[in-house]
């Protein structure tokens, strides 16, 4: 009991690494952000590692004494760091002794500096967390070599988490990832923030509000068909379209086609903090993804009161329980037929009821709880020496295997070289930063828990002038 | 003794409470040689620690200069320890390739320009990794008029820079990341220019260092604001 309470207690110390994060907005940034507040405020320590974004290099402080190292490698295609495969290892040997770090978590398949901050962790020694947060295909010749990447990483990991069941399917099948390793925890999402109308928009117009990318895997073209039937078939229906995208132009052209200019409004990309007013100006949600692990925005109009209309694929059906959602298949007539369904459950719906249910199953709070269970096991697995870890790289593939194996080997020998160019003593531990806590940038997000472990922590990390009394 | 000052000596309670600010206005007021001589001598560990403190690790010393307390100017030093290693490397490398290139030449009948190619990528290896070495790096705080920033190459040559006490807004200790490493660095941030004045500009010394030399430049600066908010 002793031992367990203890075990309770430990507070670790977190590296984020990720190549999407702030100044970016998007599912993954507000993921890693808000988990990392979360930790933050029960006590453990956090630092997010990413590439720089543009100007923007450095060190860098945010809410909650939140450290986030801006490593100048540039970005080469859609946000991703340049893979040199090795190139890293310097970088993130010094940030994870410097920070004294004890497990490192990556994020998203997509990610190239996540992939090899895991690699380098793992051949040093350090425990390992990756949470997937995308589906991804099998058949086309991208998904294949991602996949393989994928199985790389993944045959040596600790721990990974996916964010719903569809996801932790989706990611066992591509890299043949254990499935007693992959915990499922779904995304939460600030129900402070998104908070429905005082006033209820009247009903005299119906307002169908519709905030995505407008690309073809968000199902820009599926909105192309659904919008002028519906406006036909509904003359007291509005939309509104939020976000921007290279399928824009073809709503355009609809709206120009069936001369709908008055009721269908083009708002263009929304920044993150105008969305709640974008959504509260609306009854009912329309979601037409083609794909989608896990879908936020959902979330995020269920909170607002929106009843939601959406394509049944991915984990959408994992989200909302069956009263607040009407799902589709991803076809315009079974579409249209939804809508009509939710026009007619439009005065049965009670924003306020809605949000509050909303708040009650969904919190950032409840899913850094449970974050810090999958680090507990995390910590729990046995250390490994380099040629345990060998053989399971071995069996990823015939050729694939091997490869993997002699990439890990080098990488090895270029830990130790370093080690003896730069031995681990030079490199001086960073001083732990100390704020003092106060809630009002997180409001309902993150409410401290317990105060009393707060300070019993602040024992533990030095204020940033004491650390410096070194004598 | 005709001294005015007289002492009583109860060596261990004195010992445990005696900075060097006091033993030196204990020294001042003295004025029999003999009680002085037999002042020197009971502190004399403390004495010759005030005069010099120091730091060291492999690569650099830090040297905390207290020689002329009366005179005002607080000196801190940092002194590049010679590493003959990098030296033998470079020298070696560069001999190695110029051997290559012989080898080429008389055994496998290469043409002459190949050794003069090789010849020219080693003066070019040894100009960049061996060039501009640096002695010492030296900080001089004088407060309420300023802070001198001195470089000394090993030639000889000595690099100043001063910067007046009105135009240092604040000393900072940052942590700059590279591709390949972090480290941290001690900068000025000064009055009405957009970048800030590093104190140390060649030599990366560790922390436990440079906490020193910033506490001495916060101090420095904190006077400056105290007498001038007296004045006004």
């Amino acid at each position: 009991m002793m031992m367990s309470d203890l075990q309770q207690n430990q507070k670790h110390s977190i590296l984020m690494v990720s190549d999407f994060f702030y100044p970016n907005f998007g599912g993954v940034e507000n993921h890693i952000y808000y988990l990392s507040q979360c930790l933050l405020n029960l006590g453990h320590k956090v630092v997010v590692v990413t590439h720089a974004y543009g100007k923007r290099s450095g060190v860098r402080y945010m809410t909650g004494g939140l450290k986030v190292y801006y490593v100048p490698w540039r970005p080469f295609f859609n946000q991703n760091t340049f893979p040199t495969l090795y190139g890293t290892l310097p970088i993130i040997r010094t940030i994870l002794i410097r920070e004294k770090i004890n497990i490192v978590h990556g994020h998203q398949t997509f990610s190239t500096l996540c992939h090899e901050a895991l690699m380098h962790a793992r051949i040093m020694g350090y425990k390992v967390v990756f949470t997937d947060h995308s589906l991804n295909g099998f058949s086309d010749a991208g998904s294949i070599h991602m996949n393989k990447v994928l199985q790389f990483t993944l045959a040596d990991v600790s721990q990974a988490i996916c964010v719903s069941h569809t996801s932790k399917e989706n990611t066992v099948l591509r890299s043949d990832l254990a499935p007693e390793k992959v915990f499922v925890i779904p995304n939460a999402v600030d129900t402070a923030m998104f908070k429905p109308a005082l006033e209820r928009p009247s009903r005299l117009d119906i307002v169908i509000v519709v905030i995505s990318r407008l690309v073809y895997r968000k199902g820009a073209d599926l909105l192309v068909e659904v919008i002028p039937e519906v406006c036909r078939l509904n003359p007291n229906v509005r939309f509104i379209i939020g976000g921007d995208g290279p399928k824009r132009v073809r709503l355009e052209e609809m709206r120009e086609k069936h001369s709908l200019q008055d009721r269908v409004d083009l708002l263009g990309a929304v920044p993150h903090t105008q969305v709640r007013s974008v959504l509260i100006s609306g009854h009912i949600f329309l979601n037409s993804s083609l794909t989608e692990a896990f879908c936020i925005a959902i979330l995020e109009a269920a909170s607002c009161g929106l009843l939601t209309v959406s394509t049944r694929v991915g984990g959408v059906p994992e989200v909302v329980p069956d009263d607040m959602i009407v799902l589709a298949e991803p076809d315009p007539s079974d579409m249209v037929r939804s809508i009509q369904k939710a026009i007619t459950m439009l005065p049965n719906i009670d924003p306020q009821v809605m949000h509050n249910r909303m708040r009650e199953l969904y919190s950032w709070h409840d899913v850094a709880k449970r974050t810090k269970i999958v680090y507990d096991r995390a910590l729990k697995c046995p250390d490994q020496n380099l040629l345990e870890s060998l053989s399971r790289y071995l069996s990823c593939g015939a050729w694939a295997g091997k490869i993997f194996c002699l990439v890990m080997i080098f990488n090895f020998l270029l830990w130790h070289l370093l080690e003896l160019w730069q031995p681990a003593d030079d490199i001086e531990e960073a001083p732990d930063v100390i704020l003092s806590r106060n809630c009002d940038g997180l409001e309902g997000c993150c409410r401290k828990h317990n105060n009393a472990e707060n300070h019993k922590n602040s024992s533990d990390t030095n204020n940033i002038h004491d650390k410096n009394n070194i004598s | 003794t005709s001294s005015k000052f007289c002492l009583k000596v109860d060596e261990r309670q004195i010992h445990k409470n005696l900075t060097g600010h006091s033993i030196r206005s204990i020294l001042k007021k003295v004025q029999s040689p003999l009680l002085f001589r037999s002042v020197f001598s009971t502190f004399k560990a403390e004495i010759i620690r005030m005069v010099e403190f120091s730091i060291s690790n492999a690569r650099y010393t830090y040297v905390h200069d207290q020689k002329y307390p009366s005179e005002n100017a607080d000196m801190h030093h940092i002194v590049l320890r010679r590493s003959g290693s990098k030296y033998v490397f470079v020298y070696a490398s560069a001999l190695f390739v110029l051997a290559c290139a012989i080898y080429l030449y008389f055994l496998e009948e290469k043409s002459t320009s190949l050794v003069y190619y090789s010849l020219l990528f080693d003066i070019i290896l040894v100009k960049l990794l061996l060039r501009k070495p640096v002695n010492k790096e030296s900080v001089v705080i004088m407060p309420a008029f300023g802070v001198q920033l001195e470089t000394h190459y090993m030639s000889g040559k000595v690099i100043r820079c001063f910067v007046p006490i009105d135009k240092i807004l604040k000393p900072v200790l940052l942590e700059c990341v590279t591709p390949v490493t972090c480290y941290w660095t001690l900068s000025l941030i000064v009055r009405d220019e957009s970048e800030m004045v590093l104190v140390f500009k060649n030599l990366r010394p560790p922390i436990k260092m440079l906490v020193h030399v910033w506490k001495a430049l916060c101090a420095a600066t904190d006077n400056k604001e105290e007498t001038s908010t007296h004045t006004k």
